[in-house]
């Protein structure tokens, strides 16, 4: 192989270490999942308020999986080539889809805490409810969940299969069939994750529906996932690591993160000019519940940490491809998601005033610890570049 | 880059040619006489604008009676030309702007005829709402500018307000952007022409361009960031025109993802314009090697992109109007499939959702004819769509006794006839006078390394 | 005034190539002149990033303030009508224009910033080494200073380069 044209930078890429999860790094990242864990153990039995920071933790977790995978799919779809060196990542996050998978069915015994549409008594008076019972019923509900995640599962398995099998025999058709299961899995995926939105999310209020919602929450779990990439490549550049990472790369992740936290003020304005204009009762409660008092501040520097401030940050050329205001624009977006989230589970379900306490940072401790955890330990088994891939050599000397 | 660039990937240009080529094979375009297929199609087109004008002329001589609208259904023909029109100028800024800036290489050789094709079809969209005033010599007071009426402003609130701002932006900038864009090409022209009149013409509008690489620099900076303005311009233009539908409260026109759906529609439907103008292009002007077939695949491939988002909005609004409980929206989406206007509704279904399905298959991605014909399916799918969105959700109001049928008379129909013929004698003058692709651009991508074939 | 010294490529990497030798044995490098934005060239050339960004910027937030504030004094204070019920301050609603404002102003500001500064005017004539640049030749134009000592002359460095010096 080495000395065909295809592999000319063979040499580069074979020097480069394999990741390895040091002991140190597994035991600070196994306490943290312990701590998530016993928060949520001590939450089952003392207080309402685990559940959502349950449904909050499975849907920030899934997200992570998403995005990462909805990255690769769109990099093979596009046949685009810069990417390559640091696909690996994006394949990683994957794994988070265990977790999420696992915290979903958590949240279904939890369901009657949180979803109103499963106590019988809430559907007799309410003709509305009953009227969306074949779709709101707890026996489907439940059955959606491994649907869901079964597609994710089945659609993404062969695109890391494909990539990792190319990384022993080399051979071109596992690009092409990437490509087919990557068109397959943005086509499915995609509809399924807006699916899935309206299903976890919207149904915490039944009697509300916003046609966009789904591509809502699509929209803030990509800039996340990108946020994610954008500070895990930073951090194993400076541990060592991923030396065929330029700035370029991190130029080019940056301007998509660039690009879609637009899009999400897009998505966010859309939904909400809309249901102000129209002013029809049926819709504003939404936003007559998260736009007053103490949750309208939340509601305030939520645009500002998912859009605002990353997209100040970004807009200049020279932090797109500067680690330290990278890393804060990531960090901000990534927190930013959470409060996301949170503006969307936690109003209907907590009452007037939004709560920050032990409960919650034991979760948010818990989803960072457990996410890197797995994202981690799926890199460490397989080469940390994609070492045969034929267009390695376009990303290594990636050029902006 | 270029060096690193791996042989899998076919090259942009085919035809391994150099630098001069390029030069002479695009300006011959317009330096040879007219062929009769030209003569043909300005004949043509140039009929359809006489029909439009006269029909336009009766209808403003006449009144908006002359149109076959009613208490009810206040809004149909016209509107509709109108979105399908901005829809179709989606597609130039998109290929420019967005292309270019996630850094697909493919867009040079389409770019400027794309770029043109978004103007024409932009003017073609902004005459409908003027017509449709009445009184069209009084649109310039849809501006805000001090009067003597009060001053009495423009209603900021409307969405029809925000339409003028959003149409007007988007033509001023695609125009500049355009323009910006063909200033060395402008100067080749110049440079190699003979004649005088050609001279003077092509030398006063490339501003005294002379390849000078600080300029050339300062140039390409000014390029990208219209590139990123363009972007969320294109966005905004059919997000506004969502607005125009979605801000009111009727069934069927109330949803809050209009705008992204609508943008959505926009590019699938422009996409299609593209193809169907390129591959005609390709074919009468001999430009298999700069329009390669790799070309028309990544354009069907973005039509099968855009046309999924299409069909993921239709399922959407289905699925949410019966989940909402509310019975006034089950009604309007049922009546849409079922109602008199069923036709109109399976016609969008078939040409939107059918169509792009074929486009799975390389071999059909890479058949030309086949290609073309579907391109024509899309964009007759998308204007019935917008047919069915405007149409269908106001003839059955709230009010059984005042449902109503609508259908176009013989002025609506010579007025969209007559835009038809508007676009293309502008396009086929286009491709006349100016460089239809840019020459600058495809050199870059050429990575011409040869000695002179002299 | 001192001689310019002119050559002639006939592709962008040997252009390229011989910008940095001719850099290298110190002779000034006073522009070059090619059929399209070669890439890559701004770096061996060292040509500063330009400040139009920022001009761009500054005419984009002069929109945000004329289409936000515009539309405030209009509505709300000029001549303030009750439409719909809607709030005289309408924010929400005047977002879609404040937007299209700030790309009008920022993208039209922009593009004649540039005319001004590049003295891009209509009708100009183009002052260039050959009516070949818009075609398919690359020119350097070089000053000679003070070359180093140690160095080949500029023409040996141009041919080594498959480049040829031109008569100026």
């Amino acid at each position: 192989m080495v000395g065909h044209p295809l592999y000319k930078n063979i040499e580069i890429t074979m020097s480069e270490k394999n990741f390895i999860l040091e002991t140190s790094l597994f035991k600070k990242l196994s306490m943290a999942t312990i701590i998530g864990l016993i928060t949520i153990i001590i939450g089952v039995f003392s207080s309402e308020r685990i559940w959502p920071n349950i449904l909050l933790a499975a849907n920030y977790i899934t997200g992570i999986g998403f995005a990462g995978m909805l990255f690769v799919s769109i990099h093979y779809v596009s046949n685009a080539g810069w990417g390559v060196a640091i696909r690996r990542i994006p394949e990683a996050m994957f794994s988070a889809f265990s977790v999420g998978f696992i915290l979903m069915i958590l949240v279904l015994l939890g369901a009657h805490h949180l979803y109103e549409w499963t106590h019988p008594g809430a559907m007799i008076n309410d003709p509305i409810l009953q009227g969306k019972e074949p779709w709101l019923n707890l026996p489907s509900f439940i059955m959606r969940v491994p649907v869901y995640f079964g597609i994710w599962f089945l659609l993404g398995k062969p695109i890391l299969n494909h990539s990792r099998k190319q990384d022993e025999s080399g051979d071109l058709e596992h690009k092409q069939k990437s490509i087919k299961w990557s068109a397959a899995w943005l086509y499915i995926g995609g509809i399924t994750f807006i699916i899935s939105s309206f299903d976890w999310i919207m149904s915490l209020e039944p009697h509300w529906y916003s046609t966009i919602f789904g591509l809502y929450n699509f929209s803030g779990v990509f800039n996340a996932g990108l946020a994610f990439m954008i500070i895990l490549l930073i951090y194993l550049r400076r541990i060592g690591y991923l030396k065929v990472l330029k700035n370029d790369h991190l130029y080019e992740l940056a301007r998509y993160l660039l690009a879609f936290t637009t899009f999400w003020i897009y998505i966010w304005f859309s939904q909400h000019m809309l249901i102000w204009y129209a002013n029809i009762p049926e819709e504003t409660g939404y936003y007559l519940k998260r736009h007053a008092g103490a949750f309208g501040v939340l509601t305030i520097i939520n645009i500002m940490m998912n859009w605002l401030i990353p997209f100040t940050i970004l807009l200049f050329r020279k932090s797109k491809r500067t680690e330290k205001p990278l890393l804060i624009a990531s960090a901000i977006v990534l927190m930013g998601h959470w409060l996301d989230l949170y503006l969307m589970i936690f109003p209907p379900l907590i009452g007037e005033t939004p709560i920050f306490g032990l409960l919650e940072i034991g979760v948010v401790i818990g989803i960072i610890g457990v996410t890197l955890w797995v994202v981690l330990h799926s890199l460490s088994k397989w080469n940390l570049v994609p070492i045969k891939d034929p267009y390695l050599d376009e990303s290594i000397h990636l050029h902006t | 880059m270029a060096d690193h660039q791996i042989s899998i990937r076919e090259p942009q240009i085919h035809g391994n040619k150099n630098l001069n080529d390029v030069t002479n094979e695009v300006c011959n375009i317009m330096d040879r006489k007219p062929t009769w297929l030209w003569w043909l199609g300005i004949s043509l087109a140039l009929s359809a604008l006489t029909l439009g004008i006269v029909s336009v002329s009766y209808q403003i001589a006449t009144g908006i009676g002359t149109w076959g609208l009613n208490k009810t259904v206040g809004w149909a023909f016209d509107i509709t030309n109108f979105v399908f029109w901005v829809g179709i100028g989606h597609a130039g800024t998109l290929i420019s702007a967005i292309l270019f800036l996630f850094r697909q290489k493919w867009r040079t050789s389409i770019n400027r005829s794309a770029e043109a094709m978004t103007i024409f079809a932009v003017i073609c969209a902004g005459l409908f709402p003027i017509i449709h005033m009445g009184r069209p010599w009084l649109a310039y007071w849809m501006f805000p500018y001090p009067n003597f009426r009060g001053p009495l402003w423009i209603n900021f609130r409307s969405p029809l307000a925000w339409d003028v701002f959003a149409i007007g932006t988007y033509l001023i900038i695609s125009a500049t952007f355009w323009y910006f864009g063909m200033i060395p090409d402008l100067a080749t022209v110049r440079d190699r022409a003979k004649n005088k009149i050609k001279k003077f013409f092509f030398g006063a509008l490339s501003l005294g361009w002379n390849g000078s690489y600080r300029v050339w620099h300062r140039y390409e900076t000014v390029y990208a960031l219209l590139a990123g303005l363009a972007t969320p311009l294109v966005v905004s233009v059919h997000t506004v025109v969502s607005f125009d539908f979605a801000t009111s409260s009727i069934p069927g026109w109330h949803t809050t993802t209009f705008p992204p759906y609508f943008v959505a529609g926009a590019v699938f439907s422009g996409f299609a314009m593209v193809l169907t103008l390129m591959i005609i292009a390709r074919k009468t002007l001999k430009l298999e090697d700069y329009i390669t077939l790799n070309h028309i695949e990544n354009m069907t491939k973005v039509i099968i992109v855009t046309g999924g988002i299409v069909t993921a909005s239709y399922a959407t609004e289905f699925f949410i109007a019966w989940y909402s409980g509310n019975g006034f929206e089950q009604f309007v989406f049922l009546n849409r499939a079922l109602g008199p206007f069923a036709w109109a509704y399976w016609i969008m279904v078939g040409c939107n959702l059918i169509t792009p399905q074929f486009f799975w298959f390389r071999s059909i991605r890479r058949n030309v004819t086949i290609v073309f014909i579907l391109s024509i399916f899309v964009n007759i799918g998308m204007w019935f769509e917008r047919f069915v969105i405007i149409v269908t959700s106001l003839h059955r109001d709230f009010l059984p006794s005042a449902w109503s049928m609508y259908s176009p008379t013989w002025v609506e129909i010579g007025t969209l006839i007559g835009s038809f013929g508007l676009f293309f004698t502008l396009f086929l003058l286009f491709i006349r006078t100016m460089p239809m692709i840019s020459m600058g651009e495809v050199k870059a991508v050429l990575h011409y390394r040869g000695k002179e074939k002299e | 005034m001192e001689k310019l010294l002119i050559a002639e490529f006939q592709n962008e990497y040997d252009l390229v190539d011989s910008v940095k030798a001719v850099r290298a044995a110190e002779v000034e490098v006073v522009d070059a002149y090619t059929p399209y934005a070669v890439h890559g060239l701004d770096k061996a050339m060292d040509l500063k990033s330009s400040r139009l960004t920022r001009i761009c910027f500054t005419f984009g937030f002069i929109g945000l303030l004329v289409g936000v504030f515009g539309q405030y004094w209009v509505s709300a204070v000029n001549w303030p009508i009750n439409i719909g019920g809607r709030p005289w301050n309408s924010l929400p609603a005047f977002m879609p224009v404040a937007f299209e404002v700030i790309i009008l102003f920022a993208g039209l500001g922009t593009v004649f910033s540039f005319f001004a500064w590049r003295r891009l005017k209509y009708g100009k004539p183009g002052l260039q080494p050959s009516l070949r640049v818009t075609n398919d030749r690359f020119y350097l134009v070089m000053k000679q200073g003070q070359q180093r000592k140690s160095s080949a002359p500029v023409s040996e460095i141009v041919m080594a380069h498959h480049g040829k010096m031109v008569e100026n």
